[in-house]
């Protein structure tokens, strides 16, 4: 009686035990999100930190009637944004350049 | 007996000298202008005039109220409140016209009187009831249709157009990008001509030398501009280009 009662409690444990742990797939589904993660970190520091060419052009004109001069910032940075950002930059520098000569 | 001849002399004088001389006649134009031309469209509704006084004329062209306003943050509208003007003098054979710059301050150039070459054509038609025949041309790098009035015997026009057999009463470029057709003819009032008599008086340059100037003005601002550097990316770098349009071509 003694021997059965025991070998039910190690097997209850061990139920218990094997309950407790995580499955196989919630294990793969857990490695899956925490790669995932990763990946979208990872790409976030490649875009970032790998050099990659993008160019950007801004343009703007004056317009003085029969002649227009158009006033064009192309910038290449190794980010889309930076490239947009020093464009913008160009082209707003320019703008005010011209509005002071004409005060 | 003497006095009755120098009354009669007092009063025939002023009479002949009045029918003698002609009113001054005021052309008035509709039409369009695109100031970016064939690049994109930014057409205005304009007004035009030309003031034909002896033997003398002016042109001139404002925008129509209620056009748009092209000046933004990246596009500055500096054009004058009169664009196109032009002045011509039949007796000395002259032709000026305004250019305003970039400090809006208003120069004087000289151009040849009516250089072009025109091809006539057999079509007819009527504008404001006057029969008009039509006649093309190229000039400084765009082609031109003209319908001119054989019965208004003025070789005048809107602009710089002119040269013809009768009076131009509508004029346009080829791809329509400036487009002027009469919509009236009265008398009016003379305008002034001492700001363009006194530019003939001193001596005007010539048309390479406007060429010259904008491209010098343009130069200069370029110059002015810089090169644009990011403290933070070494590998950034921009500088501002200027290309210029213009309706006449200058190179």
């Amino acid at each position: 009686m003694k021997r059965m009662i025991l070998s039910i409690v190690m097997m209850l444990t061990a139920f218990l035990s094997q309950a407790a742990e995580p499955s196989s797939l919630e294990r793969a589904k857990d490695s899956v999100s925490r790669i995932t993660v990763t990946n979208i970190e990872h790409q976030m520091g490649v875009e970032n930190s790998v050099a990659v060419e993008c160019s950007v052009t801004m343009k703007g004109t004056i317009n003085l009637g029969p002649i227009e001069a158009e006033v064009s910032c192309t910038t290449t940075a190794p980010t889309c944004n930076k490239a947009t950002t020093m464009a913008v930059n160009c082209l707003s520098a320019a703008v005010k350049t011209v509005r002071t000569i004409m005060m | 007996m003497k006095m009755n001849l120098i009354q009669v002399l007092l009063v025939v004088f002023p009479i002949t000298f009045v029918i003698g001389q002609t009113k001054p006649t005021v052309y008035t134009f509709q039409g369009k202008f695109n100031s970016r031309f064939e690049r994109s469209d930014n057409f205005n509704q304009y007004k035009g005039w030309l003031i034909v006084d002896g033997d003398k004329s002016l042109f001139t062209m404002k925008k129509d109220k209620g056009s748009l306003i092209s000046d933004d943050q990246h596009n500055i509208d500096l054009s004058p409140d009169s664009i196109f003007t032009v002045y011509k003098d039949f007796e000395s054979n002259s032709l000026l016209f305004d250019f305003s710059d970039i400090r809006q301050r208003t120069h004087v150039f000289a151009d040849t009187l009516f250089p072009m070459q025109w091809i006539h054509h057999n079509e007819q038609r009527t504008i404001g009831g006057i029969p008009c025949l039509k006649a093309v041309t190229q000039f400084k790098g765009r082609g031109y249709t003209a319908w001119y009035a054989p019965s208004i015997t003025i070789a005048d026009g809107p602009w710089k157009l002119g040269g013809l057999p009768g009076m131009i009463l509508e004029a346009y470029d080829d791809a329509d990008q400036w487009h002027m057709t009469l919509s009236s003819i009265q008398e009016g009032a003379g305008f002034e001509k001492k700001h363009f008599e006194s530019a003939i008086a001193n001596g005007v340059e010539g048309f390479p030398a406007f060429a010259s100037f904008v491209k010098k003005m343009f130069d200069r601002l370029t110059a002015s501009l810089g090169t644009q550097s990011a403290v933070d990316c070494v590998d950034c770098q921009t500088k501002p280009r200027i290309t210029i349009y213009s309706w006449e071509k200058i190179d």
